[in-house]
């Protein structure tokens, strides 16, 4: 079904997703602490 | 009579699956051990705060029940249940800024660990407290059958988990209203540091079921393919008003309970003995 070399585009192709997420989280804005009480009910 | 012990014989049993089908699991097995993997080294170079819970050696689980269920079935994933957010499409960025407590992660910052759920792709959020999400995810299933859905609900839970009297009381519930529901135990050897030897003395939980009057089954955790169809099966069940099942999936925690845990406890025989079966090279294969 797959070969050797799928199976390192697929390890490949995650390793950027993972990168490219990391770097997104990295980037991303803290919330405002104004929110903190947003979306809490007890 | 004991529990069912499952096996998956062939691919016969699993022919629904195509080969499409079959490398996205293997996608969602490897994104989620390298995900994991990446997230071990930035928790050990301090780049997020708190602790980390991984699901190394257990991806197979959350994978084949991953598959097995529809999107309007609602789960209720435990922490060791990454691959289930990524298959109902929470993405790698979303999880990563949940981890560092950013505003873009699913609770904008108010948690930075796996506290989250979405109701957008019915995933119930976990909660800590061992089986605190079992009743919740009766609720949900009570909910489908009161209104005439064709959803059922899944909830994962680890063997600690299924010691306390919450589970008891669950599993009791589930089978006297006859729910559709399925209880995904991941039987991962250990509680923490509590081997699983310790702390009941049945040889597979999935016997408890029957004392509540509904299938237990145990099955290889650590085959994709057999959790797969193990779940399938579950699922057919509660949807045809069957009721629920208890599916014991047996696995190993390949590391300590959270990355803050040595896991010295465990001998390394065991953690030798169950590498020779991980999950994604047994797929691989």
């Amino acid at each position: 079904m797959v070969d050797r070399d799928k199976i390192q585009e697929i390890v490949n192709e995650i390793n950027k997703v993972i990168d490219d997420a990391i770097a997104y989280a990295e980037s991303s804005p803290y919330p405002d602490p104004a929110e903190v009480q947003e979306g809490v009910y007890a | 009579m004991g529990a069912i012990v499952q096996t998956r014989k062939s691919t016969k049993d699993i022919a629904e699956l195509k080969d499409q089908d079959l490398i996205r699991m293997y996608y969602y097995l490897k994104l989620t051990r390298q995900f994991e993997d990446r997230l071990r080294v930035l928790y050990r170079q301090g780049r997020f705060p708190g602790s980390v819970y991984l699901s190394t050696g257990q991806e197979a689980i959350p994978v084949g029940c991953g598959f097995a269920l529809e999107p309007r079935d609602a789960v209720a994933p435990s922490h060791r249940d990454l691959a289930l957010h990524f298959i109902r499409g929470l993405t790698p960025r979303e999880i990563l800024a949940q981890y560092m407590g950013k505003k873009t992660g699913p609770t904008r910052g108010k948690d930075g660990n796996i506290h989250f759920g979405n109701m957008k792709t019915n995933t119930l959020g976990f909660i800590s407290s061992m089986a605190a999400g079992m009743p919740v995810a009766l609720g949900a299933a009570l909910a489908f059958k009161m209104r005439g859905e064709d959803r059922v609900a899944a909830v994962f839970f680890g063997d600690g988990a299924a010691s306390t009297g919450t589970a008891h009381e669950s599993l009791n519930f589930a089978a006297v209203f006859r729910l559709p529901v399925i209880f995904v135990c991941n039987n991962n050897q250990y509680a923490y540091s509590v081997p699983v030897e310790k702390q009941m003395a049945i040889r597979d939980i999935a016997e408890r079921a029957k004392g509540y009057g509904f299938p237990g089954v145990v099955v290889d955790g650590n085959d994709v393919l057999a959790v797969y169809r193990a779940c399938r099966e579950a699922v057919g069940r509660a949807r045809g008003g069957g009721g629920p099942t208890l599916l014991e999936c047996k696995t190993m925690r390949m590391s300590g309970h959270g990355e803050h845990d040595s896991a010295f406890y465990v001998p390394s025989e065991k953690f030798a003995e169950w590498k020779r079966r991980d999950p994604v090279d047994r797929f691989e294969r």
